[in-house]
């Protein structure tokens, strides 16, 4: 049972809802204190109806009560003449005729002598006299075919010698009057009953007197003998006479009012009879009977209107409570998703951020720092610097817009330009592929400014190209923007030419590079931080600082400018510092070999002396020796053609810190770092037979730099001494 | 460059002393010829006085390990220096041979 009542809450709980249930319990609640209020009303007007019926039933008795009062009244004011004239037979009639005449109440009157009273006048003798039409006739009724000897009121009075009232009857034609005879016996000189005097009293105002002050339509009052017949106010069709006879026949005593509750075995109507009796004979029973529908029918109604407007109230209040309770679901449905959104921009964001370059290495001769701070989750702006073969590869970009489309190209153009510098060197030729990248599929209209540059750490050679981007502050003594030309942006047009500018670092020099996230960050007051301002904090930055130090000077300056505003736009800086490494030279040495490769054993033989020279440890020395034997095998393979012969110069310098060994041949163009990393993860079958003499010179010497100059192939190859190099 | 070749019926034994550069891998290809005659035995590299290898070394042995694999011999590398290592482990050749 108590399950069936759970999953029954369950199901409420779950198909129709909460507010649903909050309004049931709301619902029954006023119902009940609804309730309440009609029971209390309904005793209220019980009490009220009971008091009403009290007063009334006293009102009619009493009004009954003194009718018959008076003609009693009018007997004993005829008694002396009655008694005067009772020795003359004739005077009678005249006498009669005084008596109805003195009370209008009283319609009819006589004189019932007893038998042979006056022999003269016969046997029966009775005077009478009557009133129609306000015209009193006067007759003699006593006779052979009229024996009043017989009539129950004469020989009532005869008997007990006292006057009385009889019950009410019917009297004329038209049946609905009553009447009610007061009979007196009249005594003589000596004490003896000479006659019964009656006096018919009528009744016919009192069925009106009755029903008068009821209050209700279906309400009336009923005039009972002593015996509970009912004699006024039953016509026969008022239902329930004769139960209410049964209830009231006998028992009230007199003055009390007494009501006893009822119900209509044929309509089924409740209802309550109040009734008392006269306070002296004839002792007649007056009741007042009301039905509780007629009673109770404006509080009924009441209740029931009040009920239909709770119950309109409350269908108003579900309708609403629903309503919020749905939005409410909505709104807490959109948070969730948001919260979503929202850490999946977190993630985002540190993938981003993940993508940028890890600072490196450190080394005397290069001190980089990156920094970028998104407006929202995720940006368009971008940097990446790395080395390969002795060079710096650097770019800084901004792509157009913020947010997530932003953010997924920045990732296509940086991962791009990691995988085009890995075989190109040369940034015009980088930018030139990244633009056509970039235009492919560029149904968004997206553009990116951008910046790349690749600096030789051990020549201080600076190539550049720039694609729309904001010119980087070069620093070296003084702060001036870099001489760079203005290319359009990439995804604009495939077919855009990029050129290649150069500029010679021959001393310490800083490359500031920045987005114009920090030229145009807005203060408050809507202003912009521009570029006189950037100079103007690039300026005041001391020498010696390190990168890290200079992109936070920078960086605090915009934050302390912007102040409470919100971030207009991505915030990027890269900071790169040039020192260029000179020592006392202290070694230098150089060997011309064949173009032939069995002359490789001479190559090492010179390396290793050299290596020796510079007191390097065998597995240092063995690394250098493999990475110079690399280059030179694969010069000596491309640089003539077969059959051909030329010449190799190698020569090799050293600070103490350094070795650099300088190929140099009269050969074809041929730049063996431009050849592609190769996979080293390969199985066995598929190794192709090239390419790892070149990654292997890439890995084991610290930088090697391929130059053209004139006629001849430069390259050079550096490999730094550690202290844990040496022996 | 040196090298001896021991041939047994389970396994050929090559005994490589000196230094594999570019030039001795171009003198050692006859020298190289049994190891290319495997017929199912494993080849054993001893390297325990190798000094030096280039990556026109490393083409060689290559050579010698598509052969084996393809008629179902092992080449096991034995006693392989820390310089030696460090290249096999740069082109990711310890990968495609057996050391021990």
């Amino acid at each position: 049972m108590v399950k069936w009542i759970n999953k029954a809450g369950t199901f409420l709980r779950e198909k129709i809802g909460t507010s649903l249930g909050f309004v049931i319990l709301a619902a029954l609640l006023l119902e009940l204190l609804s309730f309440v209020q009609f029971y209390h009303t309904r005793s209220l007007l019980r009490d009220e109806l009971q008091k009403r019926m009290e007063k009334e039933l006293s009102v009619k008795a009493g009004v009954i009560r003194s009718s018959l009062a008076s003609a009693e009244m009018t007997m004993q004011e005829h008694l002396w003449d009655m008694q005067v004239h009772l020795s003359q037979p004739d005077s009678m009639f005249s006498v009669t005729r005084r008596l109805i005449a003195a009370n209008p109440e009283i319609v009819g009157g006589c004189m019932a002598f007893l038998p042979d009273y006056y022999p003269q006048k016969g046997r029966f003798f009775e005077p009478y006299a009557s009133k129609e039409n306000g015209v009193i006739r006067v007759q003699q009724l006593g006779g052979q075919e009229h024996d009043y000897t017989e009539h129950p009121a004469f020989r009532e009075a005869m008997q007990t010698g006292q006057p009385g009232w009889s019950d009410p009857y019917l009297y004329g034609t038209d049946s609905v009057s009553h009447l009610t005879t007061y009979s007196y016996p009249l005594r003589d000189g000596e004490d003896k009953i000479a006659a019964v005097c009656g006096l018919d009293l009528d009744l016919s105002w009192l069925r009106d007197t009755l029903n008068a002050n009821l209050g209700y339509p279906s309400s009336f009052g009923l005039l009972m003998t002593r015996s509970g017949e009912t004699v006024i106010g039953s016509d026969g069709e008022k239902p329930g006479i004769r139960i209410i006879s049964a209830l009231v026949s006998g028992r009230p005593a007199p003055g009390q009012c007494l009501m006893t509750r009822f119900r209509d075995p044929q309509t089924r109507r409740k209802g309550s009879v109040y009734y008392t009796s006269l306070s002296e004979a004839p002792y007649w029973q007056v009741a007042l009977v009301s039905y509780d529908r007629e009673v109770f029918e404006p509080i009924v109604r009441m209740w029931r209107l009040s009920r239909l407007l709770i119950l309109c109230g409350l269908l108003i209040l579900f309708f609403i409570i629903n309503r919020y309770v749905r939005s409410a679901r909505r709104l807490q449905q959109a948070r969730i998703e948001q919260a979503r959104i929202g850490s999946e921009l977190g993630i985002a964001r540190s993938i981003q951020m993940e993508m940028l370059p890890k600072p490196l290495a450190e080394r005397p001769d290069l001190d980089i720092h990156g920094f970028l701070v998104p407006a929202r989750e995720v940006g368009g702006d971008l940097y990446d610097f790395f080395l390969q073969d002795g060079k710096l590869f650097f770019c800084i970009g901004d792509v157009s817009g913020k947010g997530v489309p932003s953010a997924m190209v920045m990732s296509k153009i940086q991962s791009l330009f990691r995988r085009i510098s890995a075989h190109v060197s040369d940034p015009a030729r980088i930018v030139q592929v990244l633009n056509e990248e970039a235009c492919r599929g560029n149904e968004r209209n997206m553009f990116i400014t951008f910046f790349a540059g690749v600096l030789n750490l051990s020549s201080g050679h600076l190539q550049y190209c720039n694609a729309g981007h904001d010119r980087p502050f070069l620093l070296r003594g003084k702060t001036e923007k870099l001489q760079a030309r203005p290319h359009l942006p990439l995804g604009v047009f495939p077919d855009t030419p990029y050129g290649v500018q150069e500029v010679e670092l021959s001393g310490p020099a800083t490359l500031f590079l920045y987005t114009d996230g920090v030229t145009e960050a807005m203060n408050p007051r809507r202003e912009l931080f521009t570029d006189g301002r950037l100079a103007a904090v690039l300026e005041g930055l001391g020498d010696g600082l390190a990168a890290r130090e200079m992109a936070e000077t920078v960086s605090d300056a915009v934050r302390n400018f912007v102040g409470d505003a919100d971030p207009s736009d991505d915030l990027t800086l890269l900071v790169i510092r040039y020192i260029p490494q000179e020592g006392a030279e202290i070694l230098r040495d150089s060997i011309d070999l064949d173009n032939d490769v069995r002359q490789v054993s001479a190559l090492n033989h010179f390396i290793r002396s050299v290596a020796s020279r510079m007191g390097m440890a065998e597995k240092p020395a063995r690394n250098l020796q493999l990475a110079v034997e690399e280059i030179v095998v694969n010069v000596m393979h491309y640089a003539n053609p077969p059959g051909e012969t030329g010449r190799v110069h190698v020569e090799a310098t050293s600070d103490g810190r350094m070795v650099r060994i300088t190929v140099s041949d009269e050969g074809v163009a041929f730049d063996p770092t431009a050849v592609a990393e190769v996979d080293i993860t390969r199985s066995a079958e598929d190794r192709p037979v090239g390419g790892l003499g070149v990654h292997l010179a890439r890995h084991l010497a610290d930088s090697i730099h391929y130059e053209r100059v004139g006629e001849q192939n430069v390259l050079t190859l550096t490999k730094m001494i550690h202290k844990n190099d040496r022996i | 460059m040196k090298i001896t070749v021991q041939e047994t019926d389970r396994q050929i034994l090559a005994k490589l002393v000196g230094e594999f550069d570019t030039a001795a891998a171009q003198e050692m290809e006859k020298a190289m010829q049994p190891l290319y005659a495997c017929e199912g035995r494993d080849i054993v590299m001893d390297c325990s006085q190798l000094e030096y290898i280039a990556s026109s070394g490393l083409r060689v042995l290559l050579g010698i390990l598509k052969n084996a694999k393809s008629c179902g011999s092992k080449v096991v590398l034995k006693d392989v220096n820390d310089v030696i290592r460090d290249v096999l482990e740069l082109t990711g050749f310890v990968s495609l041979f057996e050391f021990a």
